[in-house]
């Protein structure tokens, strides 16, 4: 009886002793201030990494998000309209440029031609609606509905087969491509 | 009307596509070590700039959002063609005999040369043009 109790004190304090030094050597690593927070750009394995985390967490979170609603014309002609006011600023269209600022952070916006085959709408939905940390994407679901936000999903979905054209007469009429 | 989750879906990281597995994950997998040979590459001529500058603007301003980058983690787009071999191929989107000087200018402004193409005029100045161009010219 004695023994085990004393087997187990040992395995506890040893728990307890790794943790603690686990705790004093992220607080070292924080205090020394030697992770750079700054947009100077990572190596490519990390990069790499990076974006791993992030293509691969949205796919697990976006279960979350519900069917997608059946698009129409209609939907992608206010998702145009959305995603010009809201969303070009930073990733851009197809001959349409970013602004120039949007080249000072890290990560870089990408633009967003063929998102729609890289990512499935609820997936897309997910990005939009809940942002992504530690990137200058927002959360759009407090300022935008759930019913704009999948126009801006019905959009995306037609992008890839827009022209640059077909993307610009739309923005100028406000009528779908 | 769009049949949502039923399509074909390529993710956006180097597994997804052939070529991107067999010029870029092997790149990204030894890029450390070879980060000194960025340096050498084809015609040094005036007109480039320093090419580890050129990577770093190409991750500043996307591209590889919409072109396969050899060597970056991110350059696994395919809305526009591939930048591989950039060093070796005659001529630029086909519009442009591919030389550093014009390649500077076809970086600077793309539409003056296509005219309604999906590659949009970024603003780039002069001598990041000549760093991108740099960095393109390290791929043989």
């Amino acid at each position: 009886m004695d023994e085990r109790l004393s087997i187990r004190l040992r395995w506890s304090l040893g728990a307890i002793a790794a943790v603690g030094l686990a705790a004093a050597a992220a607080a070292a690593i924080v205090v020394a201030g030697n992770f750079d927070t700054s947009t100077r750009e990572f190596s490519q394995p990390v990069s790499w990494l990076i974006h791993r985390t992030m293509i691969d967490s949205v796919i697990h979170h976006a279960a979350e998000v519900g069917s997608p609603p059946a698009f129409g014309p209609a939907d992608v002609r206010r998702g145009l309209a959305l995603y010009r006011q809201r969303c070009e600023v930073c990733h851009g269209g197809p001959g349409v440029a970013r602004q120039g600022w949007v080249a000072g952070m890290s990560p870089s916006p990408p633009y967003l031609v063929d998102a729609a085959r890289q990512w499935r709408p609820r997936e897309l939905y997910f990005i939009i609606s809940r942002g992504v940390k530690m990137s200058a994407m927002p959360a759009w679901s407090p300022t935008l509905s759930p019913g704009d936000m999948w126009a801006v999903v019905a959009f995306l979905e037609k992008l890839p087969t827009m022209s640059p054209r077909d993307y610009a007469a739309g923005a100028a009429s406000g009528q779908p491509p | 009307m769009i049949e949502p989750d039923s399509k074909p879906i390529r993710r956006g990281y180097p597994q997804a596509s052939r070529t991107a597995r067999t010029s870029v994950l092997p790149a990204i997998l030894t890029f450390a070590c070879l980060v000194g040979c960025a340096k050498t590459g084809p015609a040094r001529g005036p007109a480039l700039g320093d090419p580890r500058q050129g990577a770093e603007l190409l991750e500043r301003e996307a591209c590889g959002s919409c072109h396969i980058i050899p060597w970056m983690a991110v350059g696994v787009g395919v809305v526009g063609p591939p930048l591989t071999h950039m060093a070796a191929r005659t001529m630029i989107a086909g519009v442009l005999p591919n030389t550093p000087s014009q390649m500077v200018r076809w970086l600077q402004s793309p539409q003056t040369f296509l005219p309604g193409s999906a590659m949009p005029d970024m603003g780039l100045s002069q001598q990041q043009a000549r760093d991108i161009a740099a960095y393109l010219y390290t791929l043989r």
